[in-house]
């Protein structure tokens, strides 16, 4: 299998699998980059500015959808 | 056992032992970047096993049928068991390489440590290794700081596994009509069938735990940890494990920051992921109605000020004791087991009130929601044991006549599913007091006489048993005899499987393979 190949298909599972969202895709592929970089430069005021950047746009951003959000899933079933 | 029964159980298994064999040959990674190189054959050899006999079975039974939900009940039981009993081998083999060839081999082998030693006993492997994939973290070690980095990531990432797994196991396999479980596929929750459910669950599943598994991470090393640290610990609190990789668990810190950051993360451990799904796609109203959230609310906070108020008396200042009692109600409730209340904090667990023991105790039996990673029976065992039980008394107030209804989360249950989901909750509650009274059994006949009190052993083994992993001081390599430890390794097991897939397990193995025929 080739590195395309598998880069491909991680995206692939990337965007099937979660609530279909590009902004928490994106948030699900910065994650693990972010700790890999903060791991490697250590801390300082870019990393700790970075990471806080990265979750206050979290939290910002999950207000922000369910404020915009009016209509729930329709998956929703109780077994 | 049935050919039909033996060949989906060995398929499967034979993929989970795979897939166990490459976590492990994967982990290889860490000996090399931290210079662990002696750690290498160890991982190998531990990888390797499980690899052979899985592909091994894997083959053989190649050609079996799709498992239904009976196989799937039996396929947890088994594999979580066996997956501890293979998952112990880095822990065996390292320690034994450790200690046999100190400064040999020309890979630069520490003196063995004590925490490392005790795990040349193939039981304290075992127990370490079940307590992680059960996210219980009770320990053998004693001090996980002086283990080789190399079993301090092994250690958090069978944690953070076996988190994933409880999920699927309470969403997919074990999800039915009382168990809570909110599906994540509609068309797929008809089918009986659960391989489609398993894969696609699994697979969102896996997305919201990597997200927020990252989120812990950079959280706890924004509160100020190491960046090793914050990775092993986010790892383990957000599958609410409970494993440290330093002495003293969260309470080394000694940081009001990290306890702060680690509660919020605890508590998500401890909601059903269905209703994080439900909040990531929008629908903030399937956070505050859903009903385990709302008791798991309301519990959190009723307990947090009732074991505050109970432990003020203990402690200099009231703020000291709201610091403590809020994050080690928290840590119980949410099955996660990080301890605040060691050295070295003002009063550890070991002398707190027998009133304060008794309310963990509570909070450590009851767990959070079901489709979370939390143990216990389960918040909404209890709702059911507690709606129905006032349904049954209040019945007999009302004239024949009457149609009376059960009402529980939106549902109204008929005649039929009332009294059957009534009956597994009171099932499960009844069973599990009976595993906790087998156990307190044997180690009230074990442990050396008048050394530890009856609250502190009912501590422990409601721990062991709601997969929590607080410890009064009753656990470790010597303290606890052999008989405790293998009790403790049921306890595990059965609290992470729910009980039922274990029985259904035994009554296949006992009934079905035609022993008593």
């Amino acid at each position: 299998m080739s590195r395309r190949h598998y880069r491909s298909r991680l995206l692939t599972w990337v965007l099937n699998s979660g609530p279909d969202d590009p902004v928490y895709n994106l948030y699900l592929m910065l994650g693990p980059l972010l700790i890999l970089f903060v791991v490697l430069v250590g801390r300082n005021s870019m990393t700790t500015v970075l990471v806080a950047g990265y979750i206050v746009g979290f939290v910002v951003y999950t207000i922000y959808n369910v404020s915009t959000t009016l209509e729930p899933p329709d998956w929703v079933q109780h077994p | 056992m049935r050919s039909d029964t033996v060949a989906p159980l060995g398929r499967d298994l034979g993929w989970m032992l795979r897939v166990l064999g490459g976590l492990i040959l994967v982990s290889v990674v860490v000996p090399l970047v931290w210079g662990e190189y002696y750690a290498v054959p160890g991982l190998v050899i531990s990888g390797l096993v499980p690899v052979a006999i899985g592909w091994g079975l894997s083959t053989a039974f190649a050609d079996a049928d799709s498992p239904d939900k009976l196989h799937g009940m039996m396929i947890a039981a088994t594999g979580w068991f066996a997956i501890a009993v293979f998952g112990s081998l880095p822990f065996l083999t390292i320690a034994w390489i450790a200690t046999l060839t100190p400064g040999g081999l020309g890979l630069a082998t520490p003196s063995p440590t004590e925490s490392l030693t005790v795990f040349t006993n193939p039981l304290n492997a075992l127990f370490e290794s079940m307590s992680g994939f059960t996210g219980t973290g009770l320990t053998m070690a004693e001090d996980e700081s002086t283990l080789p980095r190399t079993l301090q990531w092994w250690r958090s990432l069978i944690q953070w596994v076996g988190g994933v797994g409880v999920i699927v196991l309470t969403t997919a396999i074990l999800a039915r009509p009382g168990s809570g479980s909110l599906t994540l596929y509609k068309s797929e929750a008809r089918s009986r069938k659960i391989h489609p459910s398993i894969v696609s669950t699994v697979q969102t599943i896996w997305w919201i735990f990597l997200l927020f598994t990252s989120l812990s991470i950079l959280l706890l090393w924004l509160a100020g940890l190491p960046p090793w640290q914050a990775i092993n610990h986010g790892m383990t609190a957000i599958s609410t494990g409970g494993f440290s990789v330093i002495d003293g668990s969260i309470g080394a810190y000694d940081s009001v920051v990290i306890e702060a950051v680690l509660l919020p993360i605890m508590i998500a451990g401890g909601i059903a992921f269905p209703v994080h799904y439900l909040v990531l796609q929008g629908d903030l109203r399937g956070l505050y109605t859903d009903l385990q959230t709302r008791w798991l609310a309301a519990v959190l906070v009723v307990g947090s000020v009732f074991l505050w108020l109970l432990v003020s008396p203990a402690y200099d200042s009231v703020m000291e004791a709201f610091r403590y009692g809020v994050f080690q109600f928290v840590s119980a409730l949410t099955a996660t087991g990080f301890q605040t209340a060691t050295e070295p904090a003002p009063l550890s667990l070991a002398v707190w009130p027998t009133s304060a023991l008794l309310t963990l105790v509570f909070a450590m039996v009851v767990g959070a929601a079901a489709g979370s990673t939390a143990g216990g029976i389960k918040l909404i065992r209890l709702i059911m044991l507690v709606k129905g039980i006032r349904f049954r008394v209040s019945y007999v107030f009302y004239p024949d006549s009457t149609v009376h209804r059960l009402w529980i989360d939106g549902r109204v249950l008929d005649q039929e599913e009332g009294p059957r989901e009534f009956g597994e909750a009171a099932i499960i509650a009844l069973l599990w007091f009976v595993f906790l009274a087998t156990s307190l059994f044997v180690l009230l006949m074990t442990l050396p006489s008048e050394t530890y009190p009856l609250e502190m052993i009912l501590f422990e083994i409601a721990s062991a048993q709601g997969n929590i992993g607080l410890s009064a001081g009753i656990t470790g390599p010597e303290s606890l005899p052999t008989a405790g430890k293998l009790a403790f390794i049921l306890n595990m097991w059965i609290g992470r499987l729910e009980i039922i897939p274990i029985l259904v397990t035994l009554r296949a193995l006992f009934w079905r393979g035609g022993i008593y025929e």
